[in-house]
């Protein structure tokens, strides 16, 4: 399973990447990360239909979260890539976008790693 | 003989008429003093006083310009000696007028109470006895004294009122009260007479009420250990003393009252940008927090897995472990610092600043600042969104500044220019540009060292300033924003921190409808 990761902060790579590095080192799980919602776009052009996951942080600056998911939505039409939705924000306004624009499901930050793998997990089932 | 008494009489015909000639001049300058200043209107001394305050100070020069005072040639040959006697005391009380006047300049023209005090007591020792000398200033909103004095006076509270009842008599009566012997005339005004904490007694004591604006704000007093210790003469120069004395208190007490306004309204600024500022700090501290909370949490696995390598003998696999581990702490300390600076940061916001310049990464400064207002409008207005673009020169260095006030600056410029996107955004609905283009709102960070010095740019791309209010952005209370949303003082606090505080410069160029710059050269 191959997975983007989205977030503005730099060091969410190392956290991602020890946090997994289990399923990381048996190939279960292929984490590829970017540090805003254009870099994210520009690398799905890239690699199109690679990503399964997206894990993005609403709050970022220049394109939202939001904005991103919106686009995914549009673009990759068959089908779309699962889009799971990070915010320090956990308040319902979001939650409500986030779900009309058809994200699959919705993390709140601190994100609880032992919950991710456990939904990750079922994904891949 | 005869021709001799003619001669004499002629002569002494003479010397009289040039007593009368100098005696109706001086009457006229004192007339003329006195016609001006009764021109004063006292109502104009109140509230607005730095306006109407220097109004009635020219109109005090002007009066003391239209005095001049005759050069006086000492009459050759006087053989009279009255003549010569009522000579010396005209020339005394020129002499005297002139003092009266440069003291009248003088504290007039100051804002301080104290050196009203000092100016008043040099001139008033230098004419006459004054053991004692002490100016009281009574509020009547607060019913307290507070008193400046020539000596070490007991200390006023609730429970130590002024000591000196005659003077307090004579404010509460708006009359002089002129005791020459105090011992004995003390019960014509009050039920004991004065005593000092050392047991001296003064004999000569006397009061006078000094009235601003038709309201007695306070007392001259002036007192002797001896009797009769004053003449017509020296009281009638305290009396002409007294409008200039009310001016300076007037102009005193009211700038005490506008510098205090001030720093609550600068106060006040500091703390509505910092609750601009509170979500974004909230969402700033959460961040580097779930960093530091998860590379424990994973550092704390990695080592139980850095154990069970060693135990199976995989030294290089454990060494690599550690390495991880090493790495983590480091960005645990990261982490806590930079939660740690923003709590820093947001208690010296807050703290008013003691000045100090330090040596401070501006890079640092800037990105911290940025983050901060854009968070804290994302947090207010979750629609909100821009796109930040920094260039910071790496090759900066550190400055040597006051670093909550360039905060406070950065954070009044990038809230301005995140607020003018913001709003050119709304005003647009989603509508393409002139150009066709759709818009993006964004904003520009960038530093740049020159030489010695380092510019710091911050610009953006929203409305703009239109032409006819540029000139007025800096002026203190002048917003665009809507009321309540803006206390007016962002822009001429950030003026006055960059080139008051830190002799540089504050430029701005924009383009209404397309973009505004801010360019601080420090």
């Amino acid at each position: 399973m191959k997975i983007l990761v989205v977030d503005d902060e730099h060091d969410v790579q190392t956290l991602f990447e020890q946090r997994f590095r289990k399923e990381i080192r048996e190939k279960e799980i292929d984490f590829a990360f970017a540090f805003s919602g254009e870099e994210a776009l520009h690398y799905m052009n890239l690699h199109q239909h690679e990503a399964v996951l997206i894990l993005s942080d609403i709050n970022m600056p220049g394109m939202s979260g939001l904005e991103l998911l919106k686009q995914i939505k549009q673009k990759y039409e068959a089908p779309p890539p699962v889009v799971m939705m990070i915010t320090a924000y956990g308040d319902d306004e979001n939650y409500r976008q986030a779900i009309s624009f058809g994200a699959d499901d919705f993390l709140t930050k601190p994100v609880d790693f032992m919950n991710l793998k456990e939904k990750l997990k079922s994904r891949t089932l | 003989m005869f021709n001799f008494l003619i001669y004499l009489l002629c002569l002494m015909a003479g010397m009289l008429i040039v007593y009368l000639f100098l005696n109706a001049k001086y009457r006229e300058a004192v007339h003329r003093v006195r016609g001006k200043l009764s021109r004063i209107n006292p109502q104009a001394l109140q509230m607005d006083a730095s306006k109407n305050a220097m109004q009635t100070l020219a109109q005090i020069e002007e009066a003391v310009d239209a005095i001049s005072i005759p050069k006086i040639a000492k009459p050759e040959n006087a053989v009279d000696d009255k003549v010569q006697i009522e000579f010396e005391k005209m020339t005394e009380r020129f002499n005297n007028l002139q003092i009266v006047n440069e003291l009248g300049q003088r504290v007039t023209s100051s804002l301080s109470l104290k050196e009203t005090f000092d100016h008043l007591y040099k001139t008033i020792n230098s004419v006459m006895d004054a053991a004692i000398f002490e100016m009281g200033i009574y509020s009547w909103k607060e019913n307290t004294w507070k008193v400046l004095a020539n000596w070490d006076m007991p200390r006023i509270d609730q429970d130590h009122p002024y000591y000196n009842h005659i003077a307090e008599w004579s404010l509460m009566n708006n009359r002089e009260v002129l005791l020459f012997d105090a011992e004995k005339d003390f019960a014509r005004y009050v039920d004991k007479t004065l005593i000092l904490p050392n047991k001296q007694i003064p004999q000569s004591i006397i009061s006078f009420p000094v009235t601003h604006a038709e309201v007695e704000v306070g007392v001259l007093s002036v007192m002797s250990f001896g009797k009769n210790a004053y003449n017509d003469y020296q009281l009638e120069m305290i009396r002409s003393i007294l409008p200039y004395t009310a001016v300076a208190i007037g102009n005193a007490l009211v700038h005490e009252e506008l510098v205090s306004t001030q720093a609550q309204l600068i106060q006040n600024e500091k703390m509505a940008s910092l609750g601009e500022l509170t979500s974004g700090i909230a969402h700033e501290i959460q961040n580097p927090l779930n960093f530091v909370n998860n590379f424990a949490e994973v550092s704390n696995e990695m080592i139980d897995e850095m154990f069970a390598e060693l135990e199976n003998g995989n030294a290089d696999e454990a060494k690599s472990i550690a390495e991880d581990v090493k790495q983590n702490l480091e960005k645990i300390s990261f982490h806590g610092k930079r939660a740690d600076g923003i709590v820093k940061g947001m208690l010296q916001h807050s703290r008013s600043s003691n000045g100090q310049k330090e040596m401070t990464d501006i890079n640092q400064l800037a990105d911290e600042y940025t983050r901060l207002s854009y968070h804290g409008l994302r947090a207010k207005d979750k629609s909100f969104n821009a796109t930040i673009h920094s260039d910071l020169d790496q090759t900066l260095g550190k400055m040597n500044v006051v670093p909550q006030d360039i905060g406070r600056v950065l954070l009044n410029l990038l809230t301005n220019a995140f607020y003018s996107v913001a709003e050119k955004n709304k005003l647009l609905q989603g509508n393409l540009l002139a150009d066709g283009s759709s818009y993006a709102p964004t904003v520009w960070v960038s530093t740049k060292k020159l030489g010695a010095k380092v510019e710091i740019k911050i610009r953006d791309n929203g409305n703009g300033i239109p032409k006819k209010i540029i000139d007025k952005i800096y002026q203190p209370f002048f917003t665009t924003k809507p009321t309540g949303q803006g206390t007016g003082l962002g822009l001429s606090l950030s003026y006055d921190i960059i080139t008051k505080g830190h002799g540089g410069e504050l430029k701005v160029d924009s383009i209404e409808g397309e973009f505004a710059e801010f360019i601080i050269i420090i």
